[in-house]
């Protein structure tokens, strides 16, 4: 799984920068916003009037309407929200979800690799999706169906404040479909762990003892294979003390336990416990990652071996060239048998090389004090490509250079880590071979965390989308028709999912350029890389170029400020790679969609206020 | 709230004190423009009107004369082009302002979804009153408004004038001192009708200012202190109702005892045949002979006020 460089910041960290941006952008938005409504005022009425208008609404927002906001009425309209939302049938989205996890079996694929993954990323995704249609259907239906209806007019000649409707009916939704939302996560949750759930029994006649590892020794213990079950088929391995395991297939494994039934070993049966180790959430400790060039020196980036994705930068064989990590906050409490490393490497060949080895590797453990810098004796490994490899770093380790002195051992925790700090060196061992890393691409995998608080958060940030998408749809739909602000709600979460393509478009690292050369790419059917051709010269290809930088400059500044939903979709990601999705990104999504939330409802508020209802 | 002063008889429209002016409008002027800020309709024009505590005010007029625009200039429900609408002193914008009054819409737009209960408790929640008031205010205004037998009846399987008078109680939930009633009687059949128009007058025994609007001539006749009539956004006519039924410029006379010949003669003289005389006074007209006059001659001299004679305010 890619991991963004933004999301290992803390959540410190983070504040600091995004309090800075909040504080230019909201002073910023609030001036462009009280502009535009007095030139759209003195369009009408003339400056002067338009002046004391806007001055006049604004006062009375912070005079009065503040003050006199009540939780009573919000809760009142909340309430009313809520029967309304249950007499209008909102119970068919929710039969419609069982209805798709009813069949979803038949579509699902049985025999895959990952069927944790499968699972997680289906249901996540089908709850995700189906949450935010919703929200999408039922908030921007309301405040127009009461206009429309002129209820809205018993309601606004009662001392209701506009910010007490757009309020209320905000909570009121998503008061609904949280209560939709946690009863889906309880059947996701049950459809995943039911789904994965299977037995195996030991075929009797796969028993075999195990070869002794020394000749002449006591067998040291019996293997064998599994039924057939959920397609797969496991062998198991079990020591003479009793305790075994299978082998890991499909992302589990099962624990092999012996009944004694008689008297010698081969009247004992085995058993096969559940399986374990597919629902789990990986907890990856990710360090600072930095580069020496091929001489040894410090360098910002590996080198580019010429691919397109830039995620990865490389480091040549047998040189100096190294991936220096540098990790912090371990403690020898945490890691009792040693650092278990996962590593995902990409490897680059420039010639074939052997055909049976793989490309080797080396990683070696330094310690990051600058006087005494001891470094542990290289420990080799063979790269696995595409997949992650476990490599575990033990207590004990030989130092490198210092044979002589005490001939012996250092230790880990108490030579090698200072302060909970070490940094772990990556090189690659084959000359002209290179090794392609990112930070995300060396991690110590620290104790799990708990899988059904990892499962909870990807809800949580769901929740926080359908939250998201409640509010804009209430706000647009202050001023809108109902299909209408459905409109503008899909364009403004889309505008937000793809803010980072946008960007990209502008500096040039996405290609394709704007919506007028795209669309002529697409009319001439040419590809993106290519030179664009409009026109009879380079006239015409000027022209596109500027009408589209305008307008992506303008979807940037939208993108810029509306909430990140491709950010907030992670917690799905991470959950369904059975990763941890941390608390500390958790926390900075609450906070940045509270200050959506926050600035949507007091858009909506003005929008309602200044709109003529029976107009 | 206060009724000492109004409870008794029909204010003397003339020694009011200037706090006790209820509505104002001043030059009010509702222009209704489409999306491109063009002029569509001039609903009303230059409306200056005034509806002291304690009258039942009607405003009366053909359909899309200002009535209704009036009533929604005065909610706040629209923004005047020009002018001022002010309700208790305070724009009518102002919010604060709705915890004083009750409003019946022109048809009663509420939640079909709910029962009478909960539709009365949803509104009486908008306002600061205590639960256990809240419960009693909302079943006295249900047998007030005779609908005991269909409280958890949910309003979509009212009929017309269930609704309407689920309307009503609504708009009294707050024990408002105004109350601008759109169209009251719309809908209901003739014992509706009356019922509604009684439970006015008693608004009005309890101090309360009404004011209604409706083009049903004897509704506003049988119930209102002073009328305006708007015509084509115009105001064609302002004064007590009284006042403007009574024909000035005629003689209306009542005679008992005259022999078949002397009536012949009495058109010439009536005091030197001696007979007795009962009655001699203006004749009255009725409210329909009025409005039906004066919107013969709104359309004949558009722009002009009805009737030359100045009537008392």
């Amino acid at each position: 799984m890619e991991i963004r460089p933004d999301e290992f910041l803390s959540f410190t960290q983070w504040l600091g920068p995004a309090l800075l941006f909040f504080l230019i952008a909201v002073p910023l938005l609030t001036f462009v916003a009280v502009f535009a409504c007095f030139v759209f005022s003195a369009a009408r009425r003339g400056p002067v009037e338009a002046f004391y208008a806007v001055a006049g609404t604004i006062a009375t927002a912070i005079g009065e309407d503040l003050v006199a906001t009540s939780l009573r009425r919000i809760m009142a309209i909340a309430r009313l929200t809520v029967k309304e939302s249950i007499r209008r049938r909102v119970i068919v989205g929710f039969v419609i979800f069982v209805l798709i996890f009813l069949f979803a079996g038949w579509f699902l694929d049985v025999k895959s690799d990952d069927p944790a993954h499968l699972y997680l990323s289906f249901v996540l995704t089908t709850t995700g999706y189906l949450v935010i249609v919703l929200g999408l259907f039922l908030a921007s239906a309301s405040i127009p169906a009461d206009i429309k209806s002129k209820t809205i007019y018993t309601i606004v000649t009662k001392p209701v404040r506009a910010g007490e409707l757009v309020v209320g009916r905000i909570l009121g939704f998503v008061a609904v479909i949280t209560v939709l939302l946690a009863l889906m996560g309880a059947i996701s949750y049950l459809f995943v762990v039911r789904g994965l759930d299977h037995e195996h029994a030991v075929l009797p006649d796969s028993v075999t003892p195990l070869p002794p590892r020394v000749e002449g020794e006591a067998s040291p213990g019996w293997e064998g294979t599994t039924t057939m079950n959920a397609h797969h088929r496991h062998t198991w391995t079990i020591d003479t003390e009793g305790s075994g395991r299978t082998n890991r297939l499909m992302g589990h494994e099962h624990v092999v336990t012996r009944r004694e039934a008689g008297t010698g070993a081969d009247q004992s049966t085995y058993e096969l416990g559940p399986p374990i180790g597919a629902l789990v959430a990986r907890v990856p400790i990710y360090g600072q990652l930095r580069f020496l060039d091929r001489a040894g020196n410090p360098a910002s980036k590996g080198v580019s071996v010429g691919k397109e994705w830039e995620y990865r930068s490389y480091i040549e064989g047998r040189t100096l060239a190294s991936a220096i990590w540098t990790f912090q906050g371990l403690s020898e409490r945490d890691y009792p048998t040693g650092l278990p490393l996962a590593l995902t490497l990409s490897v680059f060949r420039t010639y074939k090389g052997d055909i049976v080895t793989r490309v080797q590797g080396i990683v070696i453990v330094r310690s990051t004090d600058p006087r005494n810098p001891v470094e542990c004796e290289p420990i080799p490994f063979e790269s696995e490509e595409f997949t992650t490899q476990q490599i575990t770093v033990p207590l004990k380790l030989r130092p490198v250079g210092q044979e002589g002195i005490g001939g012996g051992e250092i230790d880990l925790f108490r030579d090698l880590v200072r302060d909970g700090e070490v940094e772990i060196i990556v090189r690659c061992d084959d000359r002209s071979q290179y090794f392609g890393m990112a930070q995300a691409d060396l991690f110590i995998e620290a104790p799990q965390a708990s899988f059904v608080w990892n499962f909870a958060k990807a809800y949580v940030t769901i929740w926080l989308q359908m939250v998201i998408v409640v509010c804009l749809s209430v706000m647009f739909s202050t001023f809108l028709s109902t299909p209408v602000a459905m409109l503008a709600t899909v364009s403004a979460v889309l505008l937000g999912f793809f803010g980072t393509f946008v960007r990209d478009l502008r500096t040039g690292d996405a290609y394709g350029g704007g919506p007028v050369e795209a669309f002529i790419r697409l009319v001439n059917q040419e590809n993106v890389m290519s030179p664009l051709e409009f026109g009879t010269g380079e006239i015409g290809v000027q022209i596109v170029k500027f009408i589209d930088g305008a307008l992506l400059l303008v979807m940037h500044s939208f993108s810029a400020v509306l909430p990140d939903f491709s950010g907030l979709g992670r917690a799905s990601e991470y959950v369904a790679y059975n990763f941890n999705f941390y608390d500390q990104l958790l926390a900075r999504q609450c906070l940045t969609t509270l200050v959506y939330v926050t600035a949507i409802a007091i858009v909506g508020y003005f929008l309602l206020r200044t709109r003529e209802l029976a107009a | 709230m206060s009724s000492d002063v109004v409870v008794q008889s029909v204010p003397q429209a003339a020694t009011e004190s200037p706090t006790d002016v209820v509505i104002e409008t001043r030059n009010l002027t509702k222009v209704y423009r489409d999306f491109w800020g063009r002029q569509k309709v001039r609903a009303l024009k230059a409306l200056d009107l005034e509806v002291r505590r304690g009258e039942i005010f009607g405003l009366l007029g053909p359909n899309g004369s200002g009535k209704t625009t009036t009533i929604k200039l005065l909610l706040g429900l629209l923004f005047p082009t020009s002018g001022r609408a002010l309700v208790f002193g305070k724009d009518a914008t102002d919010v604060g302002k709705n915890e004083r009054i009750g409003y019946l819409p022109e048809e009663s737009y509420l939640y079909k979804f709910l029962n009478a209960e909960e539709t009365l408790d949803f509104y009486a929640r908008l306002f600061n009153i205590p639960a256990a008031e809240r419960r009693d205010r909302i079943n006295r205004l249900i047998s007030d408004v005779k609908l005991d037998w269909a409280r958890r009846r949910q309003l979509k399987e009212y009929s017309k004038g269930m609704t309407r008078r689920i309307g009503l109680a609504q708009a009294l939930i707050n024990d408002p001192e105004l109350i601008l009633l759109d169209e009251p009687t719309t809908g209901l059949d003739p014992i509706g009708t009356r019922e509604m128009k009684d439970l006015i007058l008693r608004l009005r025994e309890e101090g309360k200012t009404v004011l209604l609007c409706s083009h049903l001539l004897p509704d506003i006749q049988d119930v209102c202190d002073r009328i305006a009539i708007l015509h084509q956004g115009e105001l064609k006519e302002l004064g007590r109702i009284d006042t403007l039924l009574t024909v000035q410029d005629e003689t209306q006379i009542r005679a008992r005892g005259l022999s078949a010949g002397a009536e012949e003669e009495i058109r010439q003289v009536i005091a030197r045949h001696g007979g007795e005389l009962v009655q001699m006074d203006h004749p009255t007209t009725t409210l329909e002979e009025l409005f039906l006059s004066i919107v013969r001659e709104s359309e004949a001299h558009p722009g002009r006020r009805a009737h030359e004679r100045k009537e008392p305010r």
